[in-house]
């Protein structure tokens, strides 16, 4: 349960999620495109219309009504960026974004919402927007796609659907992927982000120790760090585990995933066919029992519930960190991205240490290597991460029953499926911010000069429609593979079908990677993935939360004693997680009858 | 005047206590400038616990991050010194305005009136069918959001009513006998006659707009017209101090970060500066205000 | 003279002792000047009415299954639903116990504390120290609660400067402010007074000038000490400021620091640190319970409500001024 407290932060990581378009727009200068690359310069360049009726005669232009989040690690602006602006005066419509504090943006929207008239535009993390549908909310898309968007419509296939239909009816958007270099293809072979663990690598070697394998090594290895104090840090520093924000952070995930459980997650229990929740499942008890037991030996970070991610990047810098996990995001260089700082100053070591490197420049602290670890495996085997965590890729744009601009949202989708659409949002002009080449898909043009693709997208804006939206709507990897160029150019076919995705059928939502990669499928949300809404899910998950929350981290700091466990079970099972349950369960069956 | 024996020691005693006082007052804003100037290995070395900052250390790296090409939250200064200036002089006006007669003892309805007001002080709606009455008079998306549903603070308006009902009555009365309308007398009389509790009730709508985060939230969508508050809640709760920046500067930056924590703090003083610089003056004006009368002859 | 200089003080005094004396009003000219005085009325009557009562139909919404489609008009009428539901919650009686701790917690040590300030501030007898003394305790209070979160938990929490140079070698171990149930409710308390007992000795402060200068003078003059002038003449000048706001601090019994608390709680300590406000924000706002929340809203209500009746009848029968 508790999906909805989690969204607020799963979202910030959706943010980086929603693919390298929210990361390279969140970076994206938008103050003033300069001179030369003005909107109006470019309706040269763009010449087919396959859908929308070219812009004929002066209309006012539609207004397109989006409410955004603004959230760490990424800047979204109100002022329009080149990308936008090419898009708008092709299109004849115009933005109006209201930006929000991203970690309250839900409270606005409810407030928004509860007072009848919300009429932007907005994302929604999967389980929130099942709630949303179940209360009647959004607006169904179904009949209006294939009227309206003809040319996106094809893309909502079984795949899709499975994701975002909710009775079979259709209420949110997915955008196009972003490619992330030039000559290279949206990924579809990638999660955009998974957890991943981190050890020292210099204190593995300086004890002569192995990476441990399974969670009680795991365990030893932490009490060797911490008794033998490889770093020289000092008993009162050293940190052998580290974590932030209590247990929703991602960072304890791998103690749980040995145990055969995951933090605020919900399961299909096969042998009853019954949906169930990982957190009052059994494996938790022994996971809460590992976690305390770490916790009194001075294993876990005492400020672990209290601290935020700053003070904990901090001491991992600091080289008071033995191990820790956190969330990896291949491409994304905004805040949190720990992994991609470690891995740009080359402390994450392969091979035997070198000496001269320093973490970051401006301190004067030793040199820190690391090493990734396989996520520990538990007594009966178990390993992983979170498949989902209540996020996954997808993250519908919706549109509230009560918008006024749906038709203007309709065509803007609608446009950015097609290949003029597809091209000129991730590649900007032909011949001048790309060009078009036979076997390598679309090359620099001539405005790009020496810069990079990233840098040159952050410059122009790219993206900033609508993956840049933070949060609005996630990315289909699926938009460009029709294009000749496209599948000629990249072997994404293979990719696809590397993970057992039908290749024709494009419909790896990132998630599905994410699964298959570190994260075990039976660790992925099984109720917002899929799309099983409970009536009174959105009534019920913040207090759930709460208690939750409230035992595991008194236990794990033991101020509960372990058997406290049994108590929260009843008490969440008296609190409405029984009436969860069988909602859930009901959805399930309904689901699969259908 | 000659004090006695205990009166002496009770002075001692008394400047004792006031120096432990301003030192606890000060110390915490003092470790945060200290965190905010001094590298993160150097805090560490002496075990967090330097309290002043050590000269030879001290380095604005952090507070050149925040500022470095970062024009929203320069703005964000100016919209918050807009609402702090013209919100408190509309404030003031309106509280006043209902204060004066309020304070008159003898005026028919003024408890009706009283009862009017304090109603609200016990009851409210609640947040969304304030919103909807916000919307309904077309302020969504508007500063003057901020301003107009707060016009009066019925609190500060009870204090302001006490204080001209302890004015000088004769002196209103003589006024009018000159033939001066209510006017004339509130605004040549009374406000002269007033300034110490205009000036306090100044501070606190000020202050108010100063520390105003969920009015932003709720009824501001555009973050041209953000305050500071949410910028910085954005840095302290969401924890990234990376949000501050700008796109160019990042890539630079991100090949040195200065610790998150330094910023962390930095963000706090440039939130706090401001206040600090201005205060003095309005302070001048304050204490005076406030003061006199309390200056015993 | 407790006027300031630029006032033409004295020419109005005279002319007001022999006008008052000589000329009563007609009732034409009271009228009229009256009237001036209800004019002025008119836009806090207007201003009350749009933002004040208008919002109040949304405590209708307690009574019924809200609907966001439909409003509040639209929506069915449960009755008292919502209400038994609260009452029936335990978590609810938790929340409850837990606001009312704090609330009087902060009243017992916030409430004296801005009075006995303001009365130590008024013995100092350098303009200079005062002013700078006050001034610095004015300071905390322009800090919003989100820097001062970050700004406490920076000095307070397990490895900052509280710890390590003061309870760590008293103690022998730290103390974990934030985190530990024993301490947090200390932690608000102190973070409350330390941010607004400056800020409150404003008001104190204000009616310590008012009081007549004479009266100490004369008082002096009989041979009564500082401890006999404070206690005969400065208490009783500021008594009916010390009686609005105690009676105002009623009011506000069942809310012990919405802003606060959000930011400081976490899990470890919800068991003492969950209040009614945050409680309500997460059932409210984030689970989307509308009606509930409404319930709990007006239920804090109209138990301030009556709280700030019984005190200011109390006070009243004690011969002091009440609020109206």
């Amino acid at each position: 349960m508790a999906q909805k407290m989690l969204s607020r932060r799963s979202f910030l990581k959706a943010a980086g999620l929603s693919g390298a378009g929210a990361i390279l727009a969140s970076c994206a200068r938008t103050a003033t495109p300069t001179p030369e690359l003005k909107p109006t310069q470019a309706t040269d360049k763009v010449t087919v219309a396959p859908t929308v009726p070219p812009t004929a005669a002066p209309k006012a232009p539609d207004e397109i009504r989006v409410m955004l989040g603004q959230f760490a690690g990424a800047t979204v602006t109100e002022q329009v960026s080149y990308i936008e602006g090419l898009i708008c005066e092709r299109l004849n419509i115009k933005f109006k974004k209201a930006i929000v504090p991203g970690d309250v943006r839900i409270e606005k929207r409810n407030v928004m919402m509860a007072g009848g008239e919300l009429d932007y535009a907005f994302g929604a993390g999967l389980p929130d927007y099942y709630d949303l549908i179940s209360r009647g909310q959004l607006l169904d898309l179904t009949d209006l796609l294939p009227a309206k968007a003809p040319n996106y419509w094809p893309y909502v296939d079984d795949t899709m659907k499975k994701y975002i239909a909710y009775k079979g009816r259709v209420y949110g958007l997915i955008g196009p992927a972003v490619p992330l270099k030039f000559g290279e293809p949206p990924r579809a072979d990638k999660p955009s982000t998974w957890v991943r663990t981190a050890m020292r690598k210099d204190w593995l070697e300086k004890l002569g120790l192995q990476p441990p394998k399974n969670i009680d090594e795991f365990f030893d290895v932490a009490k060797a760090f911490y008794d033998q104090d490889p770093g020289g840090v000092g008993k009162d520093n050293i940190i052998p585990i580290v974590a932030c924000n209590g247990f929703v952070w991602n960072n304890l995930d791998f103690a749980f995933g040995a145990y055969g459980v995951q933090y605020n997650t919900w399961y299909l229990d096969e042998a009853d066919q019954t949906v169930k929740s990982y957190d009052v499942h059994p494996g938790m008890k022994d996971a809460l029992a590992w976690l305390q037991k770490a916790y009194a030996a001075n294993l876990i970070d005492k400020d672990f519930i209290t601290q935020k991610e700053p003070q904990m990047l901090d001491k991992i810098k600091n080289g008071y960190v033995g191990v820790f996990s956190s969330h990896y995001y291949p491409q994304w260089i905004g805040g949190g991205a720990i992994f991609h700082e470690m891995e740009q100053l080359q402390l994450i070591k392969e091979g035997s240490l070198k000496e001269g490197d320093k973490f970051t420049p401006d301190t004067d602290n030793p040199p820190t290597y690391w090493t990734y670890l396989e996520p520990p495996t538990g007594p009966n085997g178990d390993s992983g991460y979170p498949g989902s965590m209540g996020y996954s890729g997808v993250w519908p744009g919706c549109i509230p029953r009560n918008a006024k601009n749906v038709d203007a949202v309709l065509k803007l989708w609608d446009f950015l499926a097609t290949e003029e659409g597809y091209l000129l949002l991730n590649y900007g002009v032909k011949d001048k911010d790309y060009v078009m080449t036979e076997d390598k898909g679309p090359q620099p043009g001539p405005a790009v000069g020496d810069k990079d693709f990233a840098t040159y997208r952050q410059e122009i804006g790219c993206s900033q429609v609508p993956q840049g939206w933070n949060g609005f709507g996630s990315t289909y990897p699926g938009f460009a593979q029709k294009y000749e160029w496209a599948t000629s150019a990249y072997s994404t076919e293979r990719a696809a079908t590397k993970y057992g995705v039908p290749a024709g059928k494009f419909g790896t939502v990132l998630i599905y990677d994410m699964a298959l990669q570190w994260a075990r499928p039976k660790y992925v949300n099984f109720t917002g993935n899929q799309g099983l809404s409970a009536p009174s899910a959105g009534q019920l998950s913040a207090r759930l939360a709460a208690t939750r929350d409230e035992y595991c981290a008194k236990i794990v700091t033991g101020a509960f004693a372990l058997d406290k466990f049994d108590e929260f079970v009843a008490r969440w099972q008296a609190d409405g997680g029984d009436t969860l349950v069988n909602e859930y369960t009901e959805a399930y069956k309904a689901k699969l009858s259908e | 005047m000659k004090m006695t024996r205990g009166e002496r020691i009770f002075s001692v005693f008394n400047i004792i206590f006031m120096c432990v006082l301003n030192f606890i007052m000060l110390a915490p804003m003092l470790y945060v400038l200290t965190l905010s100037i001094m590298p993160e290995h150097i805090i560490s070395q002496h075990n967090h616990e330097l309290l002043l900052p050590i000269p030879k250390y001290i380095t604005l790296e952090s507070y050149r991050y925040i500022f470095a090409g970062n024009s929203q939250l320069i703005h964000a200064y100016s919209v918050t010194a807009f609402l702090v200036i013209v919100g408190t002089a509309i404030n003031i006006v309106f509280t006043m305005l209902m204060a004066y007669p309020l304070s008159k003892t003898d005026l028919k309805g003024r408890t009706a009136v009283m009862l009017y007001v304090f109603i609200t002080m016990l009851i409210g709606g609640g947040l969304i069918p304030t919103y909807l009455v916000v919307k309904a008079t077309g302020l969504i998306d508007s500063l003057w959001a901020l301003i107009i549903p707060n016009l009066i603070s019925p609190w500060y308006m009870i204090i302001m009513r006490n204080f001209f009902a302890a004015l000088p009555q004769e002196l209103l009365e003589a006024a009018m006998m000159d033939g001066a309308g209510e006017f004339t007398i509130l605004w040549r009389i009374v406000v002269p006659l007033s300034i110490p509790v205009i000036a306090t009730m100044s501070l606190f709508y000020g202050v108010g707009y100063w520390n105003n985060f969920f009015g932003v939230l709720i009824y501001i969508n555009s973050p041209s017209k953000w305050t500071l508050q949410p910028f910085l809640r954005q840095v302290l709760i969401e924890a990234s101090p990376r949000l501050l920046q700008e796109s160019g500067a990042l890539q630079e930056m991100l090949k040195a970060p200065p610790p998150m924590e330094q910023v962390k703090m930095a963000t706090i003083m440039a939130a706090t500066v401001p206040i600090l610089v201005i205060y003095p003056f309005v302070q001048k004006y304050f204490v005076k205000g406030v003061m006199i009368g309390s200056v015993k002859g | 003279m407790n006027l300031p200089p630029n006032i033409p003080l004295a020419v109005p005094v005279k002319r007001s002792a022999e006008s008052v004396a000589e000329a009563p009003r007609t009732f034409r000219q009271e009228f009229r000047k009256r009237r001036l005085l209800y004019l002025m009325l008119i836009p806090a009557i207007i201003y009350f009415f749009i933002y004040r009562y208008l919002p109040l139909f949304g405590v209708l919404v307690a009574f019924t299954d809200y609907d966001i489609i439909g409003g509040v008009f639209k929506s069915p009428w449960v009755g008292l639903k919502y209400f038994r539901m609260l009452f029936a919650d335990p978590y609810f009686w938790r929340v409850l116990r837990n606001t009312l701790i704090i609330s009087i917690y902060k009243l017992v040590w916030g409430f004296p504390a801005p009075i006995i300030l303001a009365l130590l501030f008024n013995e100092l007898r350098s303009q200079n120290f005062k002013r700078v003394t006050q001034s610095l305790s004015y300071l905390p209070n322009f800090l919003s609660w989100v820097i001062l979160y970050g700004l406490f938990y920076q000095f307070l929490y397990r490895s900052g400067l509280v710890n390590n140079v003061i309870i760590k070698p008293l103690l022998g171990h730290p103390i974990d402010f934030f985190g530990d149930s024993r301490y947090f409710r200390s932690l608000l308390v102190i973070t409350d007074v330390w941010k607004n007992v400056g800020w409150g000795t404003i008001i104190y402060l204000a009616a310590l000038a008012g009081i007549n200068p004479e009266l100490y003078e004369a008082a002096s003059i009989d041979g009564a000490g500082k401890w006999k002038q404070a206690l005969h003449i400065t208490l009783p000048g500021i008594r009916s400021v010390i009686s609005i706001t105690l009676i105002l601090s009623m009011g506000g019994i069942l809310r012990a620091g919405f802003e606060q608390v959000l930011l400081m709680q976490n899990p470890l300590v919800f068991d003492v640190g969950d209040i009614i406000d945050t409680f309500t924000y997460r059932v409210g706002l984030v689970d989307q319970n509308y009606s509930y929340s409404a319930a709990v809203g007006l239920f804090q209500s109209v138990t301030g409500m009556l709280l700030v009746l019984g005190v200011n009848r109390v006070t009243k029968q004690m011969g002091q001024e009440g609020i109206w």
